[in-house]
């Protein structure tokens, strides 16, 4: 008996034909996958590109201080028609290239989703917010959306295989580490539920931001960072600015931190490890996780260390 | 009595509108998909592609439409304010509208953190009204309003909700700066929604506005003429006074706060058809939709799929207008 059923199910599946796609506004049904999908942030991208599918539009614009695509996706990414930015994206130039699909950030895009709607369904899932475990379900998510659900299974399964071999170097006794994105003018921590802090952590290396007023990512001043202590910090920087954190770094204040007396202050590009936030980005980050000799504590040497002034 | 050099040259308004049609015209070609006019003209009224026409229809229109609209409701503020208080510098943010709204829309959003989208410029409008009461109250003195004192007071109300806005911004979540953005002024994302949203209040308030020309006229005279002319000057004021505010709140609700209309349009009007408020008013509107049409589709069109908003724009030439104004005004003294 238990056997029909089993095997009437898949049937009774198919004689619907719809894929069902749970998000942060509801639910996208779907009659067959779409082909056409428009992607307004990085990690959706990644992922898409990863699966093999190439958008038909994808917010890699520059403005509003947005830095375009991450350099490790450039290459890949190439010939994807660009729609604007992610915080403005042209809504004519979605509209142009006809989406049946378009995936917006749950957080970022929230003011424009009515508009969105009426050019066509959209899909919000939290990215810029998201920690790892929601991305990784983004992949399934995004894999079920345009037909791709076994390579998205696929994908992920080799993630794992990957995450397993770098938390083989992780030394379980290091103490908790801080992680930061900082610009020419900002600090910004990125909890232990942000995508790297929650990375990170399945890593085995604990972190010791929290969210605060439920923000995954915060600012913080040199005092702050000094109130807290971390004994290994993690910064993010971009090899064409001149990131805050350098400034602080002639600041009596900075030799006083634990990270900075134990030669723990590790530096590696911002744009590659936090804006990316998919499949693709996740490999490039386990390479340089283990190369720069973060996971197991050592002492940050050659490339991955931090620059003083 | 009045110079006879401005001689009402009632032709620049019919050429005005003309020239506001071209350019919507030019505006609705404009953007990520180009297409020349004749395209435009052909997707509106004949056969047409499907993309095309919903790039019109569901994007452009609209967005152009709330962009002129808007435009002419803060260059009539500006007309009502450069008469009134009798100063070619004046323009809506002497009244506190701007910093009004900035203020409401950022408290709305800490209190209520899931303001539905719409409800956030229409609270910036209320702001910016009460935002006019509070400068009012505060430059009425012995039951009367100096312009020279309503303008002072203005830039301190101005300057101190906008400080304060800046106190609670410090504290707040990134997410709340992520909602400002309207308040920077930008028609981006304008649709048929927002523009309906505009309309009636515009609808009531610009006939009125036109109805009372000759009461304007009066005021901008000075207070000694319109006193001797019989007129009750202070109720006169606080009507022509809040409408001004009315108007400008109108248009923050639409387009958030567009830098330097309010005082480019009135003055460049006032150059082409004189200081009489009947021709001074539909030019200075006019002139106003020009300038945020122009404005927003070169921001559509610089750099495509780019947007710069045009509040950036009309800021970027009105900055530099305001100095000439400055220094020109400075010169006659």
């Amino acid at each position: 008996m238990r056997k029909i059923l089993l095997s009437v199910l898949p049937v009774l599946g198919l004689g619907l034909a719809q894929i069902q796609v749970k998000h942060e506004l509801g639910t996208l049904s779907l009659n067959a996958p779409a082909k056409r999908v428009v992607v307004l942030e990085y990690s959706f991208l990644d992922t898409l590109l990863a699966l093999g599918v190439t958008p038909v539009g994808a917010a890699t614009g520059t403005q509003g201080g947005d830095r375009g695509l991450p350099p490790y996706l450039r290459a890949r990414a190439e010939g994807v028609t660009s729609i604007g930015s992610r915080a403005q994206p042209s809504l004519e130039a979605i509209l142009s290239v006809r989406p049946e699909v378009i995936i917006a950030d749950a957080f970022v895009h929230r003011d424009l989703i009515p508009q969105l709607q009426r050019i066509a369904p959209v899909v919000a899932f939290q990215s810029r917010r998201g920690s790892f475990d929601d991305l990784s379900q983004q992949v399934l998510d995004i894999g079920r959306m345009v037909g791709k659900e076994a390579q998205a299974r696929q994908l992920l399964e080799d993630q794992e295989r990957l995450l397993q071999k770098a938390r083989a170097f992780a030394n379980p006794k290091a103490p908790p580490l801080m992680t930061a994105v900082s610009t020419p003018n900002s600090f910004t921590v990125h909890s232990n539920e942000s995508f790297i802090g929650s990375l990170l952590e399945r890593l085995g290396r604990k972190n010791l931001a929290r969210p605060q007023n439920n923000q995954t990512q915060y600012e913080l001043s040199l005092e702050g960072l000094v109130a807290l202590n971390p004994a290994t910090l993690v910064v993010f920087t971009a090899p064409d600015e001149t990131p805050i954190v350098r400034s602080w770094a002639r600041n009596p204040l900075w030799t006083r931190l634990e990270a900075v007396r134990r030669g723990r202050v590790f530096e590696f590009d911002r744009d590659n490890w936090t804006r990316g936030r998919g499949p693709l980005a996740t490999r490039f980050i386990l390479a340089e996780l283990i190369n720069s000799g973060l996971l197991a504590d050592k002492p940050a040497g050659g490339s991955f260390a931090f620059k003083a002034p | 009595m009045i110079k006879a050099t401005h001689r009402p040259k009632h032709s620049s308004i019919p050429l005005l509108a003309l020239l506001l049609c071209g350019l919507g015209i030019l505006a609705l070609g404009t953007g990520a998909v180009r297409m020349s006019p004749a395209e435009v003209v052909q997707a509106l009224l004949g056969p047409h592609d499907e993309t095309q026409a919903r790039i019109l229809y569901e994007l452009r229109l609209p967005r152009i439409l709330v962009g002129a609209l808007c435009g002419a409701l803060f260059a009539a503020s500006g007309a009502i304010l450069q008469g009134v208080v009798r100063n070619p510098l004046a323009s809506p943010d002497i009244v506190g509208v701007a910093a009004g709204a900035g203020l409401a829309a950022v408290v709305n959003l800490m209190l209520l953190p899931n303001t539905p989208a719409w409800l956030l410029p229409v609270g910036a409008s209320a702001g910016a009204l009460a935002a006019f009461g509070l400068v009012y109250v505060l430059a009425r003195q012995s039951g009367e309003v100096l312009p020279i004192r309503l303008a002072l007071i203005g830039v301190a109300v101005e300057a101190s909700l906008d400080g304060l806005r800046r106190l609670i911004l410090v504290r707040a979540d990134d997410s709340i700066a992520q909602a400002l953005i309207f308040l920077s002024g930008t028609v981006y994302g304008a649709d048929w929604e927002r523009l309906f949203r505009v309309l009636p209040f515009a609808a009531v308030l610009i006939p009125i506005t036109l109805l009372l020309h000759r009461r304007l006229d009066v005021l901008s005279f000075g207070d000694e003429t319109a006193k001797s002319l019989g007129m009750r000057l202070e109720p006169a004021r606080l009507v022509a006074l809040a409408l001004a505010a009315g108007l400008a709140a109108v248009a923050v609700m639409g387009v958030g706060i567009l830098g330097f209309v309010g005082l480019i349009a009135p003055h460049a009007a006032r150059l082409l058809v004189g200081p009489r408020f009947g021709l001074l008013l539909p030019a200075s509107m006019l002139l106003g939709a020009l300038l945020v049409v122009a404005a927003d589709a070169l921001g559509r069109g610089l750099i495509p799929p780019i947007e710069i908003p045009a509040g950036l724009l009309t800021t970027l030439v009105g900055a530099p207008y305001f100095l000439y104004l400055m220094r020109k005004t400075g010169r006659v003294r």
